[in-house]
């Protein structure tokens, strides 16, 4: 555990120094992930295909803001949709607007939930998208994390039908909008796992509110919970084919991503939490203080002295280095030495002679 | 000569013009009224054109029946059906509008009144570190 904590102190330090390098070099693997794993699906456009397009956009998205990410992404489903017909293209374009104007301008900041979320249900880790986002952000994200689960049916339907759809003349266009935007409405996975989705933010945001000991941890179990089961009776009711195992075993890891994201964001501990009640002119106020596990490293300083200056003008150099000192000292203990065996008369001679 | 205290009220002040303050300043230049009143114009057109796209699409989804059916559908009971739709999408949508706007506006007054407040201390600051300097002047002119 001890090790852990360490490990997260390093990681923090590392974080705080380098961010400026750290940001770019995260936001250009999501976007190197994201993009790939689109061209995986519905790789149908050769221009977006192309390893060095996908790398320039990464490298541009990368310095830019979070929602530069989202419109390319976007944009790149639309050039691909545009590949299988314009009707799919109409529809990808028709999505993404309606999601812009009736969801995205009020959540704008959780906009990377519909990057995540695809990315977690290809990943078959679904349960962790919501279930991070009732920890850390609020109830509002769960239009982010639908747009998102939408987005993926989107996506996944056209690939599905994409041999039809290349296939069909242009005089079927009814029946070609109607294909695609059947995969949509009437795709009872999606209406479920939407369902889920929703109902597994707001409880996990409700249980972690609580004013109970190991809210968060509770938060996480029961998340998973809820999403198992609303899943299962999802598909009982409905009638649709959900598999149990790949369904189980994806929750169980996502549980257990979530409690590695709570020991990096919210680790406390809670035997030492205090209850404190006081008042002021306008309030009385009853805080409880839980305080967070950490480690610190005590820190010594090293003086060094440079030999003697060359002119007396010249101040002596100083250098000082900061070392840490390290939990558990593997320094060896110098062999100690007794007062018989020192030579005294012999140390005073020579340090005379110094004089 | 630096000061730490000086030093501090910058950085903070800084960090906030350059991070959250940036919306924040531009929020906090409207009145109330203006800034509400220009998202909901903008909530008005928004919605207008969110509502044609999902009746397009609802339209485009059912185009064999509704071509097979035409003769058959009354008209004036649709349009009305549409427009009582188009109303409620509306309406729902200006509470909702007005709400975000309402409480980001008073968000982003609060955290302005701080950096306006804090911008006085630094002031503060520096007229004292003036008349220090100016007083330590005039005595070594003595």
């Amino acid at each position: 555990m001890t090790l852990l904590l360490e490990f997260k102190e390093k990681l923090k330090r590392i974080y705080g120094k380098h961010s400026g390098y750290i940001n770019p070099i995260l936001k250009f693997i999501l976007a190197m992930v994201v993009f790939t794993s689109i061209n995986s699906a519905i790789g149908f456009l050769p221009f977006f295909t192309n390893i060095f397009v996908v790398l320039v956009l990464a490298l541009i998205c990368c310095i830019m803001p979070n929602q530069i990410l989202v419109v390319v992404a976007g944009i790149m489903i639309i050039g691909h949709s545009y590949a299988l017909g314009i009707e799919a293209a109409g529809i990808a374009i028709v999505l993404i607007l309606l999601m812009e104007i009736l969801c995205l301008r009020f959540v704008s900041k959780d906009c990377l939930a519909m990057l995540f979320m695809p990315l977690a249900l290809r990943f078959g880790i679904t349960a962790l998208i919501p279930i991070g986002y009732g920890l850390k952000r609020n109830p509002s994200s769960v239009l982010t994390i639908g747009c998102g689960t939408i987005t993926y049916y989107f996506i996944e339907t056209l690939k599905e039908k994409a041999p039809v759809l290349q296939g069909s003349t242009a005089d079927d266009i009814t029946s070609r909008l109607k294909l695609i935007m059947d995969g949509i409405f009437k795709n009872q996975t999606m209406m479920i796992q939407l369902m889920a989705v929703i109902i597994v933010v707001l409880v996990v945001y409700g249980l972690r509110k609580l004013d109970i000991d190991f809210a968060w941890h509770i938060a996480i179990v029961l998340g998973s919970v809820v999403y198992i089961a609303v899943m299962m009776a999802g598909g009982l009711v409905l009638d649709a084919s959900i598999s149990l195992i790949p369904l189980i075993a994806g929750t169980i890891g996502s549980c257990i991503l979530a409690f590695v994201f709570q020991f990096l964001v919210f680790n406390v501990d809670y035997s030492r939490a205090e209850r404190l009640e006081y008042e002021d002119d306008e309030y009385y106020y009853y805080v409880k203080a839980i305080p967070k596990i950490s480690i610190t490293a005590a820190q010594r300083e090293i003086k060094t002295f440079s030999d003697e200056p060359d002119s007396i003008y010249e101040e002596p150099t100083v250098e000082v280095r900061h070392e840490e000192i390290p939990e558990e000292s593997n320094l060896e203990e110098p062999n100690p030495v007794s007062v018989e065996d020192l030579d005294l008369e012999r140390k005073l001679e020579e340090s005379l002679k110094n004089l | 000569m630096l000061s730490e205290v000086r030093i501090r009220h910058m950085t903070n002040l800084t960090r906030y013009e350059e991070g959250v303050g940036k919306k924040d300043l531009l929020i906090a230049r409207y009145y109330r009224s203006d800034y509400l009143g220009e998202a909901l114009i903008r909530n008005f057109f928004l919605t207008s054109i969110g509502y044609v796209l999902l009746l397009g699409m609802l339209m485009g989804y059912n185009a064999q029946y509704l071509l097979a059916n035409a003769y058959k559908i009354n008209l004036v009971a649709f349009g009305a059906e549409l427009l009582i739709g188009y109303v409620l999408l509306l309406g729902i949508y200006t509470v909702i509008t007005y709400s975000y706007h309402a409480v980001r506006y008073e968000k982003a007054k609060k955290k302005v009144q701080e950096y306006y407040e804090e911008l006085s201390e630094l002031e503060r600051i520096y007229n004292k570190e003036a008349k220090r300097t100016a007083g330590n002047a005039a005595g070594r002119r003595n």
